[in-house]
């Protein structure tokens, strides 16, 4: 039996119904077509199926399948197209986000993302400041970086707790 | 016109400056004012977004309490800075629960939300704000002869409901940029399409598949070189065509050039490339430049 988690179920359906409209995914499948991924993967990416699947709540088989292969999910190079050319107006690229957000919670995402988000919480910024290229810079004539407000992001992060999200994929890895 | 708080964002504030020296070149020819604002991370749409859409929100919505006290508008240099602030400014001022949610957090370090400024991209301003008209009177070496191929990117336009700037599938300003500096806009399939750089890092084979084709249609309708205004996509297609050889086909080469549409417009009045730093570039296009007297 397929387990169903309503929290997942309504998040995904108040997405469709955000706005000013109320429209469903009728699984016309345009947003594969038109999927630079799917295009070049097939049924290995396959953003229609995402959309199906969270709007029914199926998480957990949703998370099996993303630990099986994290492409299925982080495939997504979020180009938009599918936002764009669906014709019932599905915001598909923010429905990929919020399971991206669920497959961190989780600790199943590429490496990339928690360590980036480890640089924003330690220099404020997802690239920190370089000596060389800040002297590169002065070279250009535009003079250093200004100062990022490092301390007061950090403290922000702490508050709505992605510390504790990015702590647990980092043990997970 | 109104001063703006300029938004370089991090990948070109601290890794690829010289595109910020070519813009902030270009802004004072054509009378653009801006001053630096004491930003954080914008932060990334297609990194801290997917690994917490609230704190994502938050420090989105930091950076905009910092242009609200000054009461300024801002204006990025980078797709995915304007589209994350733009999308959050969008988000708080119609969601009254994530704005109260926002607040809340935002109260801890004694800032509040409004809502009362705007994100702008650079490429609209020149164009709009600007004028054709003036950015043509500053042109002094135009660079005839040079073939075009655009790439204006994914977040510059899209999602179109909000960013509410160009139609995402017929974009025409970067076109009327480029053309200013007197090169040739050369048409071609996948000027629309995503450069490959938001799977990067989950998958760089795909990315890089991606990247090759964009390359190749380029070339075969005749193009010298990119011109696009998002420094991800100027990595990527710059940066990263290193990664290409092992999927070339025998004899071909991938050391095709991008610039950075400010770039192009500064050369055009009359800086050379040297000044604006295309010897930073991992394919300078020393040929493609010479071509047009560069």
């Amino acid at each position: 039996m397929v387990k169903i988690d309503v929290n997942l179920k309504r998040a995904v359906l108040d997405m469709m119904m955000g706005g000013d409209k109320l429209s469903y995914c009728f699984q016309c499948g345009i947003c594969n077509d038109v999927c630079p991924v799917s295009q070049r993967w097939g049924s290995r990416y396959n953003p229609r199926d995402l959309v199906l699947f969270s709007a029914l709540g199926f998480k957990e088989a949703l998370v099996s399948a993303v630990v099986k292969d994290p492409f299925i999910l982080w495939g997504c190079t979020t180009c938009e197209t599918c936002d764009e050319k669906c014709p019932a107006e599905i915001p598909i690229t923010d429905i990929i986000s919020l399971l991206k957000n669920v497959s961190v919670s989780l600790g199943v995402a590429p490496e990339f993302y928690p360590s980036s988000t480890r640089a924003v919480m330690e220099s404020g910024m997802a690239i920190p400041v370089q000596p060389a290229v800040e002297k590169r810079r002065v070279g250009l004539g535009i003079g250093p970086a200004p100062l990022i407000p490092a301390e007061e992001i950090r403290k922000l992060m702490l508050a709505t707790g992605v510390d504790k999200l990015v702590k647990k994929q980092e043990e997970t890895a | 016109m109104a001063e703006y708080k300029l938004f370089p964002g991090c990948f070109i504030q601290n890794r690829i400056p010289f595109l910020e020296a070519s813009a902030k070149f270009v802004f004072e020819q054509v009378g653009v004012s801006q001053s630096a604002g004491n930003f954080g991370c914008c932060p990334n749409p297609v990194g801290l977004r997917f690994v917490d859409e609230k704190t994502w929100a938050v420090l989105g919505a930091r950076n905009l309490v910092e242009a609200e006290s000054e009461g300024k508008n801002i204006m990025s240099l980078c797709n995915g800075c304007y589209q994350s602030m733009a999308v959050v400014n969008h988000e708080l001022k119609h969601d009254p629960m994530l704005k109260a949610e926002v607040n809340k957090v935002l109260a801890e370090v004694g800032k509040n939300y409004a809502g009362s400024i705007s994100v702008e991209h650079f490429v609209r301003v020149l164009h709009e704000e600007v004028g054709i008209e003036k950015i043509k009177s500053k042109i002094t070496h135009p660079l005839t002869g040079l073939k075009v191929a655009l790439h204006p990117g994914c977040h510059y336009a899209r999602p179109s409901h909000i960013l509410k700037g160009e139609d995402p599938f017929n974009m025409y300003f970067l076109r009327d940029l480029v053309e200013a500096s007197g090169a040739t806009v050369v048409d071609y399939d996948q000027e629309d399409l995503c450069c490959g750089n938001g799977v990067r890092n989950a998958d760089p084979y795909t990315a890089n598949t991606m990247l090759k084709a964009k390359i190749d249609d380029a070339r075969i309708h005749g193009a010298d070189c990119f011109a696009v205004n998002c420094p991800a996509c100027f990595q990527q297609m710059d940066a990263e065509q290193r990664n290409l050889k092992s999927m070339a086909a025998e004899g071909v080469k991938y050391n095709f050039p991008t610039y950075y549409v400010t770039e192009l417009l500064a050369m055009a009045m009359g800086k050379t490339a040297k000044e604006i730093g295309i010897n930073f570039h991992r394919n300078k296009g020393k040929d493609e430049l010479m071509k047009v007297g560069l």
